[in-house]
């Protein structure tokens, strides 16, 4: 199942499948967020926006308009 | 000698230990320095090896060198134009996955590069083994270990540095893959076509650099597979308490409770050190008043330079005192909890989460405050926040608004079980916070963002400060205010003072003259206050307040309040002692101020401070950027003339507009 990034709950992990915006996309590679990365949904900011992704070793904040763009599958 | 390497850049990720292993190598011989052109300051010092003098730069944190702000583009170009120098990239040992991304990229510009592994015990205490030979032969690239917390590594580093020479290169691309991506086929000319692009304000290339990112990724998970072994992550004290700093409802809690101390610190702890600076400076200006001889040059000094130099000085506790806090909050991490959890809030109205801190300083003063404003990233946001600071209600707007509320108000009126002036006081406080939340709004109609503006801010690992760096950063903001701003305020306050002491023709003079005539013996204090209002309304500061009266009269204003707010323009609290001087008041004679003013007629015998005037200087002074000050720190931030003008107009044509408005609707 892929679902935008901003739908997985607090504490979930998900396989990074595909960013649609290639400049965001980019930027979360720089920082090791590649295709298939697993990274885990670690705090939601008060009203669930920002949010906070971690994979290996970067924690990221990222705001909701453009975690639209960003799908991933959910380990479950 | 021809290839004698002479300076050395110190280049790498935002908190990865740079700046602290800066400050060990140079101590405090540091120069700050603007980059021509932007707000990014550069910061170089000096060091000497075997010898042989370098000079030691601290570029920007980067994570890239494709630039995505400011920081990163000025990062690239002194990379791209590099010459003579060696390149020491330093790296947080606990994430060699992130941070070697950049090394990869800064490697491939074919400089002489020493890869320093820092924070390298920490690595080690937190299970990760990085085995640095292999790293080494695999990275093509010298590998150091370093630990600037507890100054470890750091005579191995210099004398390594002291034994390379421009010959030596480093090449990841070609060292490490045969498959650069085609449209990147001299890897230098295409980086700096991109630094040129984005200097321009055009898009950047999208997919050579994705292709190219996804080589150095995959190439870098395979050379730290092999020589990184991490164990699995602990759960620590550390983790717990930042769950509780990113918590939705407690980490706001703290979150306010700091504000809330940092504001009380600012306000309280500063007040003893600056009676302190301004005690001193009265001191001195009485001693150069005794030993030198009367005159021009005894009167410039002691009249203009020495207070002078005392509106400036005095502003350093509260500058030292903020920064003291920002800088634990930056150096344990803190300071991005805090952009998370505002950032929502703040992003409504064109700011930034971090925007929480200039903002709740501006409480006290928006001098420190402007320069606090540094940290946020986003340009666009960046200045808004600098633009909308000094609507907060500062400390030096209190003793007029104490002043004109004990006149409107009287002390024992209250609503319910409130005081009311308390209320009306808090009121005011309130006007501050939401007219800079519109303030920004309207500013950011006309700001433009960067282009490729998405938010992402990486979450640093909380950790605990370093108190040496932070001293030392402490120092150098402090030296950058007084001889930045300072140099500003200096000039603007001796243009006051000429004015205040000079007038048209021999006007002086003949008041002199006048006051010689009619007391035939010394003045007593009651004819000496007398004759100094005299003196100032026939100075050219009495005249400037005259002139202006028509424009101030649709506010209510005769001639006098126009001499304060002229002279007010210094600073917001020289109103008060303004207003004693043309009453012919003591100064620090609250009282007697307030009756005096209670008792002001106009010609036709009516009050002068009615209720409608006192509102509409209320109104003025919460507006008006009456603060030269922080006219003078804008223009040094924003490097520009522009916004400290456009804020200028902005500020004080609605404080016009409102008080206006107030005080023809409520007269």
């Amino acid at each position: 199942m892929i679902i935008p990034l901003s739908d997985l709950l607090k504490g979930q992990k998900a396989i990074l499948k595909t960013i649609d915006s290639e400049a965001l996309e980019i930027r979360m590679l720089e920082f090791g967020f590649v295709e298939g990365a697993v990274l885990t949904l670690v705090e939601k900011a008060p009203f669930g926006d920002p949010i906070i992704i971690e994979n290996a070793d970067t924690k990221l904040i990222l705001r909701k308009t453009d975690t639209n763009s960003i799908q991933v599958e959910p380990i479950i | 000698m021809e290839n004698q390497i002479q300076r050395i850049l110190l280049v790498g990720n935002p908190n990865c230990g740079k700046t602290s292993l800066f400050n060990l190598l140079a101590g405090l011989n540091q120069k700050v320095s603007n980059i021509p052109g932007t707000t990014v300051e550069k910061v170089t010092g000096k060091l000497t090896i075997e010898g042989q003098g370098y000079e030691l730069i601290d570029l920007p944190g980067a994570y890239s060198l494709i630039p995505k702000s400011e920081d990163e583009m000025v990062a690239t170009q002194e990379l791209l134009k590099a010459q003579n120098a060696i390149i020491v990239f330093v790296a947080d040992s606990t994430r060699l996955e992130s941070n070697l991304f950049y090394f990869s990229q800064v490697a491939d510009l074919g400089l002489p590069t020493l890869l320093v592994l820092n924070m390298f015990d920490l690595a080690h205490r937190k299970g990760v083994e990085i085995d640095t030979n292999l790293l080494s032969e695999k990275l093509g690239v010298l590998v150091l270990t370093t630990s600037a917390v507890r100054g470890e590594g750091i005579s191995k580093l210099k004398t390594t540095i002291g034994k390379v020479n421009t010959a030596t290169q480093t090449i990841f691309h070609e060292t490490n893959t045969n498959s650069v991506p085609e449209k990147i086929s001299d890897y230098r000319t295409f980086v700096s076509n991109q630094v040129e692009s984005f200097s321009k304000g055009e898009s950047l290339e999208l997919e050579g650099r994705k292709q190219d990112a996804v080589v150095r990724q995959n190439k870098l998970s395979d050379i730290l597979g092999v020589a990184v072994k991490k164990q699995s992550k602990l759960s620590g004290k550390i983790e717990k308490l930042d769950k509780l700093f990113l918590h939705p409802f407690w980490g706001m809690f703290i979150m306010f409770a700091i504000l809330f101390v940092i504001f009380q610190s600012v306000f309280t702890l500063a007040e003893l050190p600056m009676q302190g600076i301004e005690w001193l400076f009265v001191e001195a200006g009485n001693l150069f008043n005794n030993i030198l001889p009367s005159g021009m040059f005894r009167d410039i000094l002691v009249q203009g330079v020495i207070p002078g130099l005392a509106g400036i000085v005095v502003f350093l506790p509260q500058i030292l005192i903020l920064f003291f806090f920002i800088g634990i909050m930056e150096e344990t991490g803190y300071i991005t909890r805090v952009s998370f959890l505002s950032d929502r809030f703040m992003r409504r109205f064109g700011l930034n989460g971090k925007s929480v801190i200039p903002m709740a300083g501006g409480l006290a003063c928006a001098i420190p405050s402007i320069m606090a404003a540094r940290s946020i990233e986003n340009k666009a946001e960046k200045l808004a926040t600098i633009l909308i600071t000094p609507l907060m209600t500062c400390s030096a707007r209190l003793p007029v608004y104490t002043l004109l509320i004990s006149l409107m108000i009287s002390e024992d009126s209250s609503v319910g079980i409130f005081n009311t002036r308390g209320l009306v006081l808090m009121g005011m406080y309130l006007l501050g916070f939401v007219s800079a939340l519109v303030f920004s709004l309207i500013f950011r109609l006309f700001i433009k963002a960067e282009v490729h503006n998405f938010f992402m801010l990486e979450l640093p690992e909380l950790k605990a400060p370093r108190w040496k760096a932070l001293f030392v950063t402490l120092f150098r903001k402090g030296m950058t205010f007084l001889t930045g701003a300072g140099k500003v305020i200096l000039i603007v306050s001796l243009l006051l003072f000429f004015l205040k002491t000079n007038g048209p023709g021999d006007s002086l003079e003949k008041i002199e003259t006048q006051f010689e005539q009619q007391y035939s013996q010394e003045l007593n204090p009651e004819q000496g206050l007398e004759k100094e209002a005299a003196l100032l309304e026939a100075s050219w500061i009495g005249r400037i307040g005259h002139v202006i009266e028509p424009v101030i009269k649709p506010l209510g204003y005769d001639w006098k309040i126009g001499i304060a707010l002229i002279t007010s323009f210094a600073a917001r609290e020289v109103f008060v002692g303004t207003m004693s001087a043309i009453y012919g008041v003591a100064e620090d004679e609250d009282k007697g101020l307030r009756e005096r003013l209670q008792d002001q007629k106009d010609a036709s015998g009516n009050p002068v401070y009615t209720f409608p005037v006192l509102v509409s200087l209320l109104i003025f002074y919460a507006f008006a950027l009456q603060c030269m000050s922080t006219i003078a720190v804008v223009y040094k931030e924003t490097n520009s003339i522009k916004w400290p003008t456009v804020q200028l107009l902005s500020m004080t044509g609605a404080a016009y507009l409102l008080s206006m408005l107030a005080y023809s609707i409520l007269s």
